[in-house]
């Protein structure tokens, strides 16, 4: 037991603002494109992760911590004592708290989600954006976005008349 | 909240906006430029949906196909196609969401057909140009479609030339030559030249058969859809009894023996139906009047194509609870026929046509459904599947100890199972139980489970009568297209069509209406007409 914890390879991820995390692997492996790094040998030190400020980076790996999947020793007696239905609805409530930000916070982790490729959080994050875009009017959405209806209005009205069937 | 306004960048964008169902996608290309483009270059394949959202049928006694569509939280899918300036359509072949239609006048309208590339989904359509004559003399040709969107929108139609029947010709130059020939000449309608083409095919292996002593299989049924287009080959099940693959990509073809019948069969006439589903493409072979149901799959993926047989049962009668009516989620067939009468009778649609079709349903397809692939369906799967054969559970029904309390006739075989087609992207077949009452159902062949979908009854008939109520001549499961462009309607020389589009839309802007102001016509002239009628009598009475 003592091995294995000593044994635990760590990652040292580095933001842009000079901040430094020290992970474990496997939690840093929850992110594909990391993994890629580090199966393609390409990360012995720390590894830079461009684009992404130490606030949304921490809230990351906060996410990964919780999500990695519990092997080894301790993993298996965890999930001895709680039943997996427990534990994945423990997992869901948490899930809902974290995602309680501000949209600029939310946009930055779907940003980051979708550059570290943590399918998990992305899910989880662009959710909301999701039902927005299914059940909302086109001008909802583009406030909700903050995005410009930049169609010339001879454009617009050629796109109403074409999609007639999605204005019903 | 930040001061200035969070925007996504394309790549975090283009992860969003793939986890939108297909319609929600094509409407979010209207939101602005950008995200057009987005999707346009990254997300095409996305616009074409994997669930089916409806079957077309041809039942025998209709004249004009009928849509048993699946409720869904999308736009409605209108199934009489009342956008198209005909009365109604046959569907004489289909691929990827596009049909290729051949419009139906009125009755009385000596107008000749025309043909029609229609998407039911965007509502968009355009007029096919006239085929060429066949190239040979005694020879007859069918159109198939071939369209990848995911891949290019430029579809294409290829008229196959087909041997008649044997001694149409006393040519014996042709009589003795073999079929189908080793390079087989085919016409080609592609956008790129926006006019049919010539290709010759060249055949690999041998040929089946000499064209004098070719004998047609009488019970090949011509209604049927024999073309299937999948990952570049099309596959064409010929009246001869062979099944042809061609190679869209080099040009080349063989020809394939169908799966073989098996000779204990009771009386009764094998019925092929060709389909793609999960891995490729699939034969269903049904018997009329009789319960037996084989599934092959056409195993490509070793050197040699060879037919697997994946599934052999014997389907039993059953009659029961409307199951799928008890937990809402009734498939509704839209009785195109009976709206379509109706109008003709009475001359207005619109009300309850539109009340029927437009409607926008509420149930969320996510729980609870085997059809719908789309979304995680696992769990809820077992409630709504009515289980036949080996699985037990309380809420489904077991067949052999539950006979008398769910009136299932297991000795006597009196209903009838008629084949509605393949799901495109799980091992499903949909068929139509017709015995008591005429059911939809969707089954599921790996483990034996059917869903109840809903009455496909059409009102149209009278159970009086006694009409076979669920004989279909041809069905296909339909599964959308979400994308807004139509290349067909560029073509300089369907600019009339373009402008009858127009107005129709217009029409439809103004007055809320989705039928064609040439009906609004025709009823005008009939209504003249009958008021010179009765005019022209008073003045006889008068003399």
């Amino acid at each position: 037991m003592a091995t294995r914890e000593a044994g635990k390879k760590m990652i040292m991820l580095k933001s842009p603002d000079g901040m430094e995390f020290e992970v474990e692997e496997a939690v840093a492996m929850e992110s594909q494109t990391i993994r890629k790094m580090i199966e393609d040998d390409c990360a012995d030190t720390a590894i830079l992760i461009p684009n992404i400020n130490s606030k949304i980076l921490s809230r990351v790996i906060e996410y990964c911590n919780k999500h990695v999947p519990t092997t080894g020793a301790t993993g298996a007696a965890a999930s001895d004592t709680v039943a997996p239905a427990a534990l994945a609805e423990d997992l869901k409530i948490w899930d809902a708290e974290f995602i309680k930000v501000n949209r600029a916070t939310r946009f930055d982790l779907i940003q980051a989600a979708s550059y570290l490729n943590i399918k998990g959080l992305l899910d989880l994050t662009s959710q909301t954006t999701i039902d927005t875009i299914s059940d909302n009017s086109l001008e909802e959405i583009r406030s909700f976005l903050s995005t410009k209806n930049d169609y010339l209005p001879e454009e617009e009205q050629t796109i109403r008349r074409e999609n007639q069937w999605a204005f019903q | 909240m930040a001061p200035e306004p969070a925007v996504l960048p394309e790549d975090a964008l283009t992860e969003v906006l793939r986890r939108l169902a297909p319609h929600s996608l094509a409407v979010s290309r209207l939101v602005c430029r950008g995200w057009r483009d987005t999707i346009n270059a990254r997300l095409r394949g996305h616009l074409l949906s994997r669930s089916v959202d409806g079957i077309f049928i041809n039942f025998t006694q209709l004249r004009f196909f009928e849509f048993f569509s699946c409720p869904s939280m999308g736009p409605a899918i209108c199934g009489g196609l009342n956008f198209l300036p005909c009365m109604g359509v046959r569907v004489m072949d289909h691929c990827s969401g596009i049909l290729l239609c051949r419009g139906l006048g009125h009755e009385c309208d000596k107008a000749l057909p025309s043909d029609y590339v229609v998407n039911p989904a965007t509502r968009r359509w355009t007029r096919l140009p006239q085929c060429p004559p066949p190239h040979m003399p005694g020879f007859d040709q069918s159109a198939y479609l071939a369209f990848e969107p995911g891949v290019s929108l430029q579809y294409e139609f290829f008229l196959i030339p087909r041997v008649l029947c044997a001694g149409v010709s006393d040519d014996d130059a042709l009589l003795g030559s073999e079929w189908p020939p080793a390079s087989y000449v085919i016409d080609v309608f592609s956008l790129a030249t926006q006019w049919w083409d010539t290709t010759t095919f060249i055949r690999e292996g041998e040929a089946p058969e000499i064209i004098g002593y070719m004998d047609s299989h009488w019970w090949y049924n011509r209604y049927h859809y024999h073309a299937v287009y999948w990952q570049s080959n099309l596959y064409i099940h010929c009246q001869h009894g062979y099944l042809m693959r061609m190679c869209l990509s080099d040009h080349t073809y063989r020809v394939i023996k169908l799966p073989a019948v098996s000779p204990y069969l009771p009386r009764g006439y094998p019925d092929h139906h060709l389909g793609k589903s999960l891995r490729g493409m699939y034969c269903a072979i049904s018997h009329k009047r009789s319960p037996l149901h084989q599934i092959w799959h056409l195993n490509e993926s070793c050197s040699r194509i060879e037919w697997v047989l994946n599934h052999d049962t014997t389907l039993k009668t059953f009659e029961h609870e409307d199951y799928a009516q008890q937990l809402g989620r009734q498939w509704i067939l839209q009785d195109v026929n009976y709206h379509k009468l109706f109008f003709e009778r009475n001359g207005n649609i619109h009300e309850i046509h539109r009340a029927a079709v437009e409607e926008k349903y509420d149930w969320n397809s996510n729980e609870d459904n085997i059809l719908d692939i789309e979304y995680d369906v696992e769990e809820g799967y077992e409630d709504t599947i009515l289980h036949v054969q080996e699985g037990y559970e309380d809420n489904g029904l077991d067949f052999e100890d539950d006979v008398d309390e769910h009136n299932i006739l297991e000795d006597r075989y009196y209903g009838n199972y008629y084949f509605l087609g393949f799901h495109p992207y799980r091992e499903i077949v949909f068929l139509i139980s017709s015995g008591r009452k005429t059911r939809g159902l969707a089954y599921d062949w790996n483990s034996s489970k059917f869903q109840d979908l809903g009455n496909v009854g059409s009102a149209y008939y009278d159970p009086i009568c006694g009409l076979p109520c669920g004989e279909t001549h041809a069905a296909f499961p339909y599964t959308p297209c979400w994308i807004g462009e139509f290349p067909g309607n560029e073509i300089e020389s369907l600019y009339k069509d373009q402008e009858l589009s127009r107005k129709k839309l217009e029409l439809e802007e103004e007055s809320n209406l989705t039928c064609m102001d040439i009906y609004e016509m025709r009823k005008f002239h009939r209504h003249a007409k009958r008021i010179k009628d009765s005019a022209a009598k008073s003045r006889r009475r008068r003399h």
